[in-house]
């Protein structure tokens, strides 16, 4: 492999570094590159397009199996690799996963593989949560905070300034309602929802 | 008349500095950068030759110095400033404390030394106080001004972390309970310890009065000093080389020039937006200080972070919401003290692309620090405890590399997408001899090296240097041994099955076995926690990942190990051991305590086993998704077990002829169970939201702790509780009360 500063990484290369099946000794050559050559996103956003085969297109990778894509009637989506959205990207999406809480000893011994006995842990304390896909049933997201602490909402992009300022390739559907957290929007609307259960209920 | 540039005193280079800065946005105001345009090979000579100045400081005063924490883990750095505080260079070692020694001889120069008694070539001043800058009091800084023709020019700074500080409550340089100023030990503002080169004689009287290993301390106090007067050579002999008006406007020029490197880097690697992480620590000091009212409570820590990055390509690092300081031993009193944990995190991040270590991210980033909070915390009480500050401020480097490490991922850099842990454990050990004399020392082999965290295309590497102190290694127990000789260390290594799964595992977690061995009138062992193993260090993993687990300690008393070791039946060699050992019957053990966080002093008798685990670090990814051919590697390498394949990564293994294979189909059966398993106990966003929130809006919390914690957040940030309400959906006045310890 040749890797050169006005070359950064050949496009063969990004592909195997994508699939975590790039050389070490590449891998390290890659890493001291000083500055990293100007087309590296859009090769990878083409080759994440190739990847997941989806026919929107995509605009961000978040994490190893979520991207966000822009749907063909409007909107900006996150999508699973499995297929499955999970909502408005301006929503944290893990309230659209599934999620598994980790609450005892016995819970977290399993996880840490440690005896019950020397593990340090007071579960009255700290919790583990784990986010599923709910198609796919892939873990996309694990926190370990106080129980009641708020899921953590870890990237909110601003989509616009990037296409538009940084790569000088603004996006169709530019607005600047696109930077926003909309999170409470949706508990809000579940707020309304159970209450109104709740409301059936006692009537 | 002063004594800066052009007859300006230092106070007014430092205004000049500010303002220029703040109008324009770069550096001193500089817009052309005229030496770098004319002759850039000269300037960067220059640079390197200031570089060297550092390095070679370094690398000959430390074996001036007494302490195994400087001569072979090397937690020190040398660096030359400008005469504002500015750091131009530095030399190789903790990193850090670039980001704090502007502050430090700020405050210098806020004392008013320039005007009484007068500032003058061959002072030496010190400081080690995190009020005036410094990290904590463990970290003294001692710096020499330079003069040339009677004008200061620049600052020869030195900071050495100091194996013991005389805190009264803990011995060791990292003491875990220290709920203020007075139990701090040898704390220090901004003080002249000598004139004409020479430091006064009182100054070493102190050291040995104020601390428990005054001589040793004397001697590390000679290497600063040593390193900063041969930087001061060089740096004279440079302005006789380039002349006084090249050496003013090139140290303005590289620091200018540093900035906009950095600026490149963000707006090529990263995506503007908002980034979030959070960190937690619990504090057990209920029982331990009850004649000090204020501090004989239990508390947790919250420090949530966000990272803005804006269009410009300037960065926002954001603290709302972090909780109150209290009476414990984490307190940053000055925030630009906290600053230290953010170059932890950026020096290794950028370093390929800068021309060496310096203090220019200072003016490409805003901290934002709530007043009142531990990591501004002299608006709480300027006597609040400082001992161990810089060990909970890794917390800020390790959620800061996360998020930036989000930032390059999704930029498609994935080969630096690597969420760094700043982490590590000290011991702190001390006693009294059998003949009265006492001891003490700290331990710092855990904090001497680091694996790398896995990334999104490739495993964590167990022991590849220190993140925040890059020229570290984990140090000779031989040497060491001899500092506290009632600590026998029987052991030290990786603890196989020991890691966080994913689809590219985490580094094992490693481990120091000590033996209690004649403790003579009285032994006691404590422990510093870099991050605590109840919370970990950030509380979001990557594409879900595990969070690294974090340090903790576990002691077992009265045990029957020197009878094993007499009749020639050998010790147990890791953690692992000594629990197969004690499930054989062949080990006995009185009573186990495994510590989560920092281990008050405690005291410990003859045949204690006591040992400290950490430096495991974050995985990246799902573990149902790693490739079983990687597991089988692992099994080879006997990093994990077949009993750990199967049970964290779903891999099915037999071994035959020496080696393991996995079983294609077995592990298909386990992995779709494993799946299923998942379904059956995990349930939609929604129903858990609704189930949470009955609780909250009830009051209910699992632990006093835990609702105190929250009640603290209210009431301190408006922005953390309207998001806590609204995500909530509780009502806007939403407060809870005191709940009792």
């Amino acid at each position: 492999m040749m890797i050169e500063e006005s070359v950064d990484i050949t496009k063969d290369d990004l592909r195997l570094l994508i699939e975590g099946k790039l050389p070490a000794a590449d891998m390290e050559r890659l890493v001291k590159i000083g500055t990293k050559a100007k087309d590296r996103f859009r090769n990878y956003i083409e080759l994440l397009q190739e990847k997941t085969g989806f026919h929107e297109r995509i605009l961000l990778r978040i994490s190893d199996a979520l991207y966000i894509v822009a749907k063909d009637g409007g909107g900006r989506v996150v999508k699973c690799a499995c297929g499955q959205e999970l909502g408005d990207y301006r929503i944290n999406w893990k309230l659209a996963c599934r999620v598994l809480v980790r609450k005892t000893r016995q819970d977290f011994a399993e996880v840490f593989n440690l005896p019950e006995e020397l593990l340090p842990i007071d579960p009255n304390l700290v919790e583990i949560r784990e986010y599923y896909c709910p198609n796919c049933l892939i873990r996309h997201g694990l926190e370990r905070t106080p129980p009641g602490y708020p899921p953590i909402f870890d990237m909110l992009p601003d989509l616009d300034t990037f296409y538009r300022e940084w790569l000088g390739e603004p996006l169709p559907d530019e607005s600047a309602d696109w930077f926003r957290d909309l999170t409470y929007e949706q508990t809000a609307q579940w707020a309304k929802t159970s209450e109104g259960r709740e409301t059936n209920a006692a009537q | 008349m002063g004594i800066g540039y052009k007859g300006k005193t230092l106070k007014e280079m430092v205004e000049e500095r500010e303002r220029s800065t703040a109008e324009t946005g770069r550096c001193y105001g500089l817009d052309r950068l005229v030496l770098d345009e004319q002759d850039p090979i000269t300037l960067t000579r220059f640079h390197w030759h200031i570089t060297s100045a550092c390095v070679a400081a370094r690398e000959t005063a430390k074996w001036v110095a007494g302490s195994p924490v400087l001569r072979s883990f090397g937690e020190c750095l040398w660096m030359v400033t400008r005469p504002e505080g500015d750091v131009i260079a530095a030399s190789l070692g903790l990193t850090g404390h670039v980001a704090c020694t502007p502050e430090v001889i700020r405050s210098v120069i806020r004392q008013g030394f320039e005007e009484r008694p007068g500032l003058k070539d061959g002072d030496i001043y010190f400081c080690a106080d995190s009020l005036y800058g410094n990290p904590h009091n463990t970290d003294p800084e001692t710096l020499v001004p330079i003069f040339y023709q009677g004008q200061l020019i620049a600052w020869a700074a030195a900071v050495i972390h100091v194996a013991e500080i005389g805190a009264a409550l803990s011995p060791g340089s990292m003491a875990p309970i220290s709920p203020n100023t007075f139990t701090d030990g040898f704390s220090f503002p901004p003080t002249r310890i000598g004139e004409n080169f020479e430091v006064y004689p009182w100054w070493e009287t102190t050291w040995m009065r104020k601390t428990r290993l005054g001589t040793i301390n004397i001697l590390d106090e000679k290497a600063r000093i040593t390193g900063c007067l041969m930087i001061r050579e060089k740096i004279l002999a440079m302005v006789d080389e380039y002349g006084l008006d090249y050496f003013e406007e090139a140290t303005k020029e590289i620091f200018e020039r540093e900035r906009r490197t950095l600026e490149r880097h963000i707006l090529r690697e990263t995506i503007p937006g908002r980034y979030r992480q959070a960190s937690f620590r619990p504090y057990f000091q209920k029982g331990l200080v009850p004649t000090i009212q204020e501090a004989n409570s239990n508390i947790l820590d919250q420090q949530p972070l966000e990272l803005r990055i804006l269009p410009t390509g300037k960065l926002q690092i954001d603290a709302e919401g972090t909780s109150s300081a209290w009476w414990h031993a984490d307190n940053a009193l000055n925030p630009k003290s906290s600053l230290l944990g953010l170059y932890y995190w950026w020096m290794p991040t950028v370093i390929r692309e800068t021309n060496g270590l310096n203090s220019s991210l200072m003016d490409q980033m805003e901290w934002i620090v709530p007043p009142g909070t531990r990591l501004n915390a002299a608006a709480f009480s300027a006597f609040a405890g400082q001992q161990r500050a810089p060990a909970d401020n890794g917390r800020i480097g390790s959620s800061m590399s996360n998020m930036y490490s989000r930032a390059r991922f999704a930029r498609g850099i994935l080969e630096e997408a690597i969420p760094m842990q700043i982490h590590g454990f000290v011991g702190g050990f001390g006693g009294t001899f059998e003949n009265g004399r006492p001891w003490a020392a700290s331990d710092f082999t855990g904090a001497s090296y680091k694996s790398r965290a896995a990334g999104p295309s490739q495993d964590a590497v167990e022991f590849c240097g220190a993140t925040a102190n890059p020229q570290s290694d984990w140090q000779e127990v031989e040497e060491l041994d001899m500092y506290y000789p009632p600590m026998v260390t029987l052991a030290k290594g990786l603890v196989p099955d020991f890691l966080t799964p994913g689809k590219n595992r985490g580094a094992l977690h490693s481990n120091l076995v000590y033996l209690v061995y004649r403790p003579g009138q009285g032994a006691r062992v404590n422990y510093c926690a870099i991050p605590n193993a109840l919370y970990g260090d950030i509380a979001s993993g990557i594409s879900g990942g595990h969070p690294a687990i974090g340090c903790f300690s576990i002691l077992f008393q009265d045990t029957n190990v020197m009878e094993l070791i007499s009749r020639g039946e050998g010790y147990p060699g890791d953690l692992r051991e000594i629990w197969e050992w004690i499930q054989a019957g062949k080990l006995r053990v009185g009573s186990i305590s495994a510590h989560p966080s920092d281990r008050p002093s405690t005291a410990v008798h003859e045949g204690d086993l006591y040992v400290c685990v950490g430096n495991g670090t974050t995985s990246w990814g799902d573990e149902l998704e790693r490739d079983p051919a990687l597991v089988e590697a692992d099994l080879n390498r006997q990093t994990i077990s077949s009993q750990a394949a199967r049970r964290l990564f779903g891999v099915m293994a037999t071994k035959s002829d020496h080696a393991w294979r996995h079983d294609a189909s077995a592990t298909a059966e386990l992995l779709e169970s494993k799946r299923a398993e998942r379904a059956r106990r995990s349930i939609p966003a929604q129903r858990w939201w609704e189930s949470e929130r009955r609780a909250i809006k009830d009051k209910t919390f699992s632990d006093p702790l835990v609702s105190n914690l929250y009640r603290d957040a209210l009431q301190r940030s408006k922005r953390w509780a309207d998001e806590f309400t609204a995500f909530w959906q509780l009502p806007q006045d939403y407060q809870l009360e005191v709940q009792e310890i």
